[in-house]
Formats: C-alpha cells, sequence, structure tokens
C-alpha cells in the first residue's frame, strides 16, 4: 500500500510535472518558432533588397557608362552622321570646283581672245588681198583662223604724241611695285615756249571738244515722212483682222456695175462721172490745123487802164 | 657766250647723268652683268648720285643700288659698308614718293640676305621711317614699306620684335584692309612673318584685330593674296590653343574647306597647313574640324596633290587620329586609312613618307578594331618595305618601325599579321609572334587555320634565343597544340624520323 502511495504520490508529481514540461515545450515551440519565422523572413528580406539593390546598380552603371565612359550606338550614330556630312562635303566641294573651273576658262578665254585682236590690230596690214594672199592664209584650212582675225580687226590708228604724254601720268600706280617713271628726255628749262601761244593742254582740250549739233542738224530732212512711214506700218502691224467686219444688218452696198454704152474694151469711159458732154475730138479745129485757134486774145490797151488813177 | 650756250654745258651734263643711271639700271637686271658692275666700281658712283639735285636721277640710282642689293649678299654688304642706308634712311622722310619707293626697296634688298644685314637695316633707325612710310597716302609706297618691314621681320624673334616695337603692327592691319591687292598681299605676307616666331609676336599681331580681316579675305578670287592670308593665319594658329581657338573662331570653317579645291598649289597647301595648325592643339578643336566635314575634304585633297604639298593634309591626319579613338575613327570612316596606304607606296621621298608611317601609326594605335582597319588596307606589308629599305633615311625607319609596333601591338587580325610571319626581322617579328600567342589559346578555328597556313611551320623555323621575350611567346603558342604537331613542324624532324627508321628492329 505504501508502495502504492509511493508510487501515486510519485506519479502525481510525474502528471503535474509531465504537464509542466508540456507547458514549457509549447511555450518554448512558441517562441522558439516565432523567433526562427522572423529570423527566415528577415533573411528573405534581405535577399530580396539585395536583388534590387543589384538591379538598381546595374542599370544605374549602364547609364552612367553609357552617359559618361562609351556609348556604341551614340558612336555608331555619330559615325553614320559623319559619313552623310562627308559625302555633302565631298558633293559640295566638288561643284564648287567645277565653278572655279568655269570660271577660270572664261577669263582665259577673254584674255586669249583680247590678245588676238590685240595682234591683229596690230598686224592688219598683213591681210590677205584678192591680188595677192595674205602670209596667214592657208591654202590647207578652209578658214584659216589667223587671217580671219585679221579681215575682222579693225586697224590701229596711230596715236598722236598728245595722247601719250597723258598717259604717262594715268600710268602711275598700276600695281608694278618699282617701275618708276622714267621721262625719255629731260624736262624742258622753260616751262613754257615763248611767245603768245595760250597753253596746250587747253587747246588741245578744245581740239577734242565733243561736237554739239543743233536740234535742226541732228534731225533727219525726211522726218515726217519716215515717222509716218513708221506709224503705218506700226498700225499694220498691230492690227488683228485685215479684212474689214461688217455687220449683217447693213450689208455692203452692192458695187458699181458700169453701164454698157459707157465700157469699151479698153475699161470704162468715165461719161455720167468726169464729164456728161459727148466729145468729137477729130472735129476739133486744134488738131487739124493749131495756127487757126488762138485761145489767148491780145490784151485791149484801154480796158487795161479801167479804173486806174495814175 | 650767249645764256643759251651756257645751259646747254649743264644740260648735257644732266642728260648724261640721267643716261648713266638709267643704263646701270638696266645692267643691274641681268645677274650675268653684276659682276662687271662691282669691279667696275659701280657703288661708289651710285653714292653721290643718290644725292642728285634731279629727283629722277636720285630714284634712278636708288633702284639700281637696290637691284645691285637684291643680287647677293656681297653686294648688300658693300652697300652697308658704303654708309649708304643712313643717307636713304634720312631721304625716306623727305622725298616725294617715288623716292620713297625706290629707297624702301633698297632696304629690303639688303634686309633679305641674312639676320646680320637685316640687324644693320634696323640699327641706322630704318624702322621709324618705314612706319611713317606706312602712313603715307600712296599704296605703292605703303606696298615697298610693308614689303621692306616683312623682311626685316622674317629673320628672328628679336628683329620681328623690334618691327613691334615700332608700332608697325596696327599699321600693317590698316594696309591689309586697302583696296590694293598687291599692297593686301604684302601686309599679309608681313604680318605672318612677324607672327611666326613667337605666340607673344602672334598676340600683338592678334590684338590688333588681324584675324577679323584675314578671314574676310578667305574667298578673294586672287591666288597669291589667298597664299599669304592662310599662311598668316596658320603662323598665328600654331603657337597655343587660346590663339588657334581665335583663328577658329573668325568662322573659317566651312569657307576654308573649299580653298583646298583651289587651282593654285601653295593656297592648297596653306590651307592644309592652317587646318593641321589648328587640329594640332586640342581633340576638341579637331572634333570641330571633324564635324565641319573637313576631314573628308583634307583626305580628298591628299589624294589629288603630289609630293611636298599634301605632307600638311598626311600630318593634319595624324594629329587628328592621335588626339582620342573616336577621331581616329572618325578618319577611318572617311576613307582617310586607304589615302594614306595609296600614299606610302606611290611616294617617293623619304620625309612624306616617314609622315605616311607616323599618321597610320597613329590611327591604328588605339584599339584593335583600329588596327584591324589600318591592317586590311594592306598597310603592314608597306611599312615593313619602308622600314627595310636599305636607303631609307633615319627619320623614316623610326617612325616606320614605331607604327608598325603601334599597330601590331593593337592588332588581332590575324590573316593581316601572317605575311609578316615572312619577312619581318626579330625585332618586329617578337610583336607579331607576341599577338599569335595572344590569340591562339582562345580560338579554336584560328588555331587550324594558324597550321593550315604554315605559320606554325614558319614559327618553329625561328630561332629564339632561350628566355628572350620572343621565346616565351613561341613557347605559349606551341602549347596550345599537341606534341605531335609541334614536333611535326619542327624543323629537322624528317631526318629523325629516318633515324628511328634505321634504329628499327623488325620482331
Amino acid at each position: 500500500m505504501s508502495t502504492l502511495a509511493r508510487l501515486v504520490s510519485e506519479t502525481d508529481d510525474i502528471g503535474t510535472n509531465v504537464y509542466e514540461l508540456t507547458a514549457k515545450a509549447e511555450e518554448n515551440r512558441r517562441r522558439d518558432y516565432g523567433s526562427s519565422v522572423k529570423d527566415m523572413v528577415l533573411a528573405l528580406k534581405v535577399t530580396r533588397f539585395n536583388e534590387m539593390a543589384v538591379k538598381i546598380q546595374k542599370v544605374w552603371r549602364g547609364y552612367y557608362s553609357r552617359k559618361y565612359v562609351f556609348n556604341y550606338y551614340a558612336r555608331q550614330r555619330y559615325l553614320e552622321a559623319l559619313l552623310h556630312k562627308n559625302e555633302t562635303i565631298r558633293n559640295e566641294l566638288k561643284e564648287w570646283e567645277e565653278m572655279e573651273n568655269r570660271r577660270q576658262q572664261i577669263e582665259e578665254d577673254e584674255i586669249m581672245k583680247s590678245r588676238i585682236k590685240n595682234w591683229a590690230q596690230g598686224h592688219h596690214h598683213l591681210r590677205g588681198t584678192t591680188v595677192i594672199p595674205g602670209i596667214y592664209n592657208s591654202p590647207y584650212k578652209p578658214i584659216p583662223e589667223l587671217e580671219t582675225q585679221l579681215i575682222l580687226a579693225k586697224p590701229r590708228v596711230a596715236d598722236s604724241g598728245m595722247k601719250n604724254r597723258r598717259n604717262k601720268y594715268v600710268k602711275y600706280g598700276s600695281g608694278d611695285a618699282f617701275e618708276l617713271n622714267q621721262l625719255e628726255s629731260l624736262p624742258p628749262i622753260h616751262e613754257k615756249p615763248q611767245g603768245p601761244f595760250r597753253d596746250p593742254h587747253e587747246v588741245w582740250r578744245q581740239r577734242l571738244k565733243p561736237l554739239k549739233p543743233s536740234l535742226r542738224v541732228q534731225t533727219s530732212y525726211t522726218s515726217v515722212e519716215e515717222a509716218r512711214e513708221l506709224m503705218r506700218k506700226e498700225e499694220w502691224a498691230a492690227r488683228l483682222f485685215d479684212k474689214k467686219l461688217v455687220p449683217f444688218t447693213h450689208p455692203p452696198e452692192k458695187q458699181y456695175q458700169p453701164l454698157l454704152h459707157g465700157s469699151s474694151q479698153y475699161g470704162q469711159i468715165p461719161y455720167g462721172t468726169a464729164y456728161f458732154r459727148e466729145e468729137k475730138p477729130e472735129r476739133f479745129i486744134m488738131a487739124h490745123n493749131p495756127k487757126h485757134f488762138n485761145t489767148v486774145v491780145p490784151p485791149i490797151e484801154v480796158f487795161e487802164k479801167v479804173n486806174d488813177v495814175y | 657766250m650767249s645764256q643759251r650756250q651756257v645751259l646747254q654745258v649743264f644740260e648735257q651734263y644732266q642728260k648724261s647723268r640721267t643716261q648713266f643711271v638709267q643704263t646701270v639700271a638696266e645692267l643691274a637686271t641681268r645677274p650675268q652683268n653684276i659682276e662687271i658692275l662691282q669691279n667696275a666700281g659701280v657703288m661708289s658712283l651710285l653714292r653721290p648720285l643718290l644725292l642728285d639735285i634731279v629727283p629722277t636721277i636720285q630714284q634712278t640710282a636708288a633702284l639700281a643700288l637696290g637691284r645691285l642689293a637684291n643680287y647677293n649678299d656681297d653686294l648688300a654688304e658693300a652697300v652697308v659698308k658704303g654708309d649708304i642706308l643712313p643717307q636713304l634712311v634720312y631721304s625716306l622722310a623727305e622725298q616725294n614718293r617715288f623716292y620713297k619707293k625706290a629707297a624702301a626697296f633698297v632696304l629690303r634688298a639688303v634686309a633679305k640676305h641674312s639676320p646680320a644685314l637685316a640687324q644693320s637695316v634696323v640699327d641706322c633707325g630704318a624702322l621709324d621711317a618705314l612706319v611713317i612710310c606706312l602712313e603715307e597716302f600712296d599704296p605703292g609706297v605703303k606696298e615697298a614699306a610693308a614689303w621692306a618691314l616683312g623682311y626685316i621681320a622674317r629673320h628672328s624673334a628679336e628683329l620681328a620684335q623690334h618691327v613691334v616695337d615700332a608700332g608697325a603692327v596696327p599699321l600693317l592691319v590698316l594696309c591689309v584692309q586697302e583696296p590694293e591687292i598687291s599692297l593686301k598681299r604684302i601686309a599679309a605676307s608681313a604680318l605672318s612673318d612677324i607672327c611666326k616666331h613667337s605666340p607673344e609676336l602672334a598676340q600683338t599681331v592678334v590684338d590688333a584685330g588681324a584675324i577679323a580681316h584675314l578671314a574676310q579675305m578667305i574667298l578673294n578670287p586672287d591666288a597669291k593674296l589667298k597664299r599669304q592670308v592662310f599662311s598668316a593665319l596658320s603662323q598665328i594658329a600654331k603657337h597655343s590653343v587660346d590663339l588657334a581657338e581665335m583663328v577658329v573662331e573668325a568662322e573659317i570653317f566651312p569657307a576654308v574647306l573649299t580653298c583646298l579645291r583651289d587651282q593654285d598649289e601653295y593656297v592648297k597647301k596653306n590651307v592644309a597647313t592652317l587646318i593641321r595648325e589648328i587640329a594640332k592643339h586640342t581633340p576638341e578643336l579637331s572634333q570641330l574640324i571633324v564635324n565641319a566635314g573637313g576631314v573628308a575634304a583634307v583626305v580628298d585633297y591628299v589624294g589629288e596633290t603630289r609630293g611636298n604639298v599634301r605632307l600638311p593634309g598626311v600630318m593634319m591626319l595624324g594629329y587628328v587620329a592621335a588626339h582620342s579613338e573616336n577621331l581616329a575613327m572618325a578618319v577611318i570612316v572617311s576613307k582617310g586609312v586607304v589615302q594614306l596606304s595609296v600614299c606610302l607606296s606611290e611616294e617617293s621621298e623619304d620625309h612624306v613618307q616617314a609622315a605616311c608611317a607616323w599618321a597610320l601609326g597613329q590611327i591604328g594605335r588605339h584599339t584593335p578594331e583600329h588596327a584591324k582597319a589600318v591592317a586590311v588596307a594592306n598597310v603592314l606589308p608597306r611599312l615593313l618595305r619602308c622600314y627595310l629599305r636599305p636607303d631609307a633615311s633615319e627619320d623614316l625607319q623610326t617612325k616606320s618601325k614605331k607604327a608598325l609596333k603601334n599597330i601590331l601591338q593593337k592588332c588581332v587580325h590575324l590573316p593581316a599579321l601572317e605575311p609578316l610571319l615572312h619577312d619581318a626581322p626579330p625585332n618586329i617579328l617578337k610583336h607579331v609572334v607576341g599577338q599569335f600567342s595572344k590569340v591562339l589559346p582562345h580560338d579554336t578555328k584560328a588555331r587550324k587555320l594558324f597550321v593550315t597556313s604554315c605559320g606554325l611551320k614558319k614559327v618553329q623555323e625561328i630561332k629564339a634565343e632561350p628566355g628572350s621575350a620572343l621565346a616565351e611567346y613561341i613557347n605559349a603558342i606551341n602549347n596550345c597544340y599537341p606534341e605531335e604537331i609541334v614536333k611535326y613542324y619542327s624543323p629537322g624532324y624528317s631526318d629523325a624520323l629516318l633515324d628511328r627508321v634505321d634504329k628499327y628492329q623488325p620482331q
């Protein structure tokens, strides 16, 4: 019994112990589980944040390096734009060069032409005539160029001395740096020739004075006729329609029909228009003997003096 | 004796003096007469005639002296020793314009020969008198004075400084604005001569406002004027970044490119020089030129010209490419490499070839892509030929070697490297083999191709000193192949095989 009592007392203790232990374990379990879940959540959060941070860093690094270090596509775009620009520049330069060449060519042609013209003016005496062919008149060419130039050129008129002297003053400053103007002869000791001469420049100016004709001299003698002719021509040219417009309400009058007896085989006799009296010239006295008929009667002196007071 | 007879004597005397100076001046135009004239003592006879009472005789005597002094420096020195210069300087202020012109001509003729002679012209006080002549009304006198000042300034920085100190620069800038073309030309040339010595002198010219006026004349139809204008601008731009930027700010840029197609060779050359001088300073300036299409224009220019004229264009391409990989890419894209390669092979002069080699080296040294672009234009064998040519100048050799090295160190385009294996000398071969040793371990196809194109065989034949860089590279290459293949391609392998046949005992 005592054993039983001991056992009972012991088991009673066991029961409380079990209960206590269970309660404790439950408590611990709750605490531990809660903490481990918390830890896990935290760890998950950290990994998640790290991942996000990596993403942000990735984007930022990409942005930064593209902006400040190197951007492949931007360079590609730049190089393409450069190619385009190069192409434009090349084309423009080519056009400009062509234009410049053309300008140069024209300039050279002009100089050459003026030189040939100048030469031809100086050598006009070498042109051929009908009797003697010129030395530049090549028989092998259909149109010898130099000969044509010679024929076309106007021979140069010899300069007078005064013109030369005037040119000398004009010539200065024409660009040649050290061409001094050297007088051929010494300057005259006396500036002016002795005598009652007018200033040579004044004389020269008078000689070169342009002609000033009066209005009457300038006008042509037949100017009125010419003007009329001109006006007529202008009118004719400016007319749009040559036939006169005739309205149907006023039909043209019928053409004059000549009378039968008024016409002959040589045309119309102007009887009835120019005269009405029949003429028979073969009966005229004058036709046979002009002496018999004097149209002029000698004057009667008395009649002439009538009413005269002197 | 009547008055007329007395005067006749004077007239005769005057006439013969005139005739004398005129004849001497005429004779002095021909070089073969000069020595005879000198031996006949023409100097001592002309000197008193400089003080003659008749102006014509004075002028003609000065002209004759000028022509003599122009001929060579001995005669110029004779003029200096004869104490003629002070007389001339004195009368520069006094006389009429014809005499001034002739006197300035003598000063110019003396000053042009050497710095010492120019210094003696400065010493006798000619600068002030010449500067006063620049203020003259007559353009001919201004021209002569500007010309003389330019010739004095051209010799050295010190002489140019003297010219600047005399106050010539503002007046020269005014002369540039005159309507006469020849005066503009000479004033621009004088400015260019002053600018070329130092940044300070160039800065004084810039401060006088020269750039704007010079830039206005870029499109002038006169070729000789353009030559001088571009020369002056390039002399200003060459000194510093600031000055170059000032030149660029005058908005010269699309306009100068047209002058690269000018008819005149010197205009083209001077324009190319100007572009080069601007491009060489900074990447930004180079970029500006590239963006304006300058590189394409210069590449065309290099293609169209020959010899010395293309040199500044070639150098400009090199400078642009040297600044950054982006700019080098721009040169490549503008077909610069092909043009330079053509230029390298068709030019006969060493210094032009050297410039081409340098420029190509600058283009190819940035990245493997650049190096590939250079290598596929068949540049490497040409550079090698330049390097190996027995009659090549030292400069060409060093430049082409450096260029080869620069390009090879970046080149991973193996087909272009292969030919070099066969005919490069050891110091170049080192770099070639080095590139192979870097590429082959990572590229299977290339390894196979290297064997089939006999590259491996060639590598085995190289006799490298053990321990040298070359030997290391060869080892690295050998390590990426099976042993049998390396052995197979080693020289003497067939003998070794035959030996084995001899030793083999059939069982």
